[in-house]
């Protein structure tokens, strides 16, 4: 066990570690709602029909809910994207604040820096840009594929 | 006989290791909120000397500390004070917005309603140093009203896309024969779109109290002295300075997350609805 014992927090690598970590323990409980909301509105008449077929619940999983759940997936990859741009301040804040170095530095803790600890508001302004270039790019893409959904629709 | 019965053995062990699966996700879950009130209870030394096991005794010393000396009880008022008075105008106003725009027909609703929801994309880190220079312009950093304010702005597109999407299932027939009996849109607001459009609202102001309650950014950026602040921002600013002393930090996580474990547990079935709505169609 001693071997295990590490910082964790202030080595190279492992911070980052620790953030992804706090990140699911926070977000896994919503992705799990949805999910569970995607699967009962699913018809159970599919996982008879698939029962009967004789498939295991590991084929059933695979070739039957996977794919429904689709439309599901998509819609949480693209908010957890726009969250990891928008939503870290808080554990930076909290957990590392941005170190070592700017191992852990994500754009918007980034930007509170810059804006209000060493007061470049240019160059924090510049960043906010970025940030909004990219969010502006990923809401496209969504809309893109809301759009797609949209299609498939009866 | 037997294969039957052996099948169903087979079933009886498949649903209890998915259940004991389930039953460790679901105390992966619980652990830090125990361990965050054990915690609480020791002193400094104790908990440095073995951070997982049991208070020897039970001892309040860290709570009264954090009211006595960390005047937390002022910044649990600021907390309730700006949330509840930006949540309750959101509310309002999110509502009162929503019904035009899921029920009345006038020219350009689709576009006032595009308009509004492309609101919804703007990320606050954006927005914090215009909002910042902003309110610092017209002298109103430090104020409650500068973060009832924001909160209200930055939260109602959400409270509006969702409520308008709500109201549009209320069938258009009630509104029309609550007008031909005469009544006027005041009337139909308050009488037959609030009560029908109840669950949807009581549903937006619970996430909004969870989002306010719980914002660390902007009450630190436009209340910045010690007198004004919110809960999360005191209890946060404490890790900055008494990071050794991690029981009263514990003390004061835990203070800060009483009201929304409360509110979860009185509105779980709101909260539940309210954050898988639109995730599926």
């Amino acid at each position: 066990m001693e071997a295990l014992k590490t910082d964790w927090l202030s080595s190279r690598g492992t911070a980052i570690s620790v953030i992804i970590l706090a990140v699911v323990w926070t977000q896994f409980g919503y992705g799990m709602l949805v999910y569970l909301a995607g699967m009962s509105s699913i018809s159970p008449s599919v996982f008879e029909a698939s029962k009967i077929d004789g498939a295991n619940w590991f084929q059933r999983f695979v070739h039957v809910i996977l794919p429904m759940l689709i439309r599901t997936t998509e819609f949480l990859v693209i908010l957890n994207t726009i969250f990891v741009f928008t939503s870290l301040f808080d554990y930076i804040y909290t957990i590392t604040r941005g170190g070592p170095g700017y191992d852990t530095m994500p754009i918007n803790y980034w930007i509170y820096m810059k804006a209000f600890r060493s007061n470049e508001m240019g160059f924090a302004c510049a960043l906010a840009l970025v940030l909004f270039g990219i969010l502006l790019i990923i809401s496209l893409i969504q809309r893109k594929i809301v759009n797609k959904a949209d299609d498939w629709g009866e | 006989m037997s294969a039957e019965i052996s099948s169903k053995k087979k079933q009886r062990i498949q649903d209890a290791i998915v259940i004991a699966l389930l039953a460790l996700v679901a105390l992966s879950t619980l652990y830090p909120i125990l361990f965050m009130l054990l915690s609480s209870l020791k002193g400094k030394i104790e908990y440095m000397k073995n951070p997982f096991s049991l208070p020897a005794s039970v001892s309040l010393s860290n709570y009264i500390l954090l009211f006595k000396q960390y005047g937390v009880m002022q910044a649990i008022i600021n907390s309730f004070f700006t949330t509840i008075v930006s949540i309750t105008f959101t509310g309002f106003f999110g509502a009162l917005a929503a019904f035009p725009l899921a029920k009345l027909n006038f020219k350009g609703r689709e576009a006032v309603f595009t308009f509004i929801t492309a609101f919804m994309m703007v990320p606050v880190a954006v927005l914090m140093i215009p909002t910042y220079v902003m309110f610092s312009n017209l002298g109103m950093i430090n104020s409650y009203l500068s973060i009832i304010i924001f909160w209200f702005v930055i939260d109602l597109p959400y409270g509006i896309y969702m409520m308008t999407a709500n109201f549009r299932s209320i069938p258009t027939e009630i509104i029309e024969s609550a007008k031909i009996d005469g009544d006027t849109l005041p009337g139909i607001f308050t009488r037959i779109i609030l009560p029908m459009g109840k669950s949807i609202l009581v549903t937006m102001i619970i996430i909004y109290f969870m989002w306010n309650w719980n914002d660390l950014l902007m009450p630190m950026i436009l209340l910045n002295s010690e007198k004004m602040t919110t809960l999360t921002v005191a209890v946060a600013t404490i890790v900055g300075k008494y990071f050794s002393n991690l029981p009263l930090l514990l003390a004061g996580l835990l203070i800060n997350s009483i009201p929304t474990i409360a509110i979860y547990l009185i509105f779980q079935k709101y909260i539940i609805k309210g954050v898988t709505v639109g995730a599926i169609k």
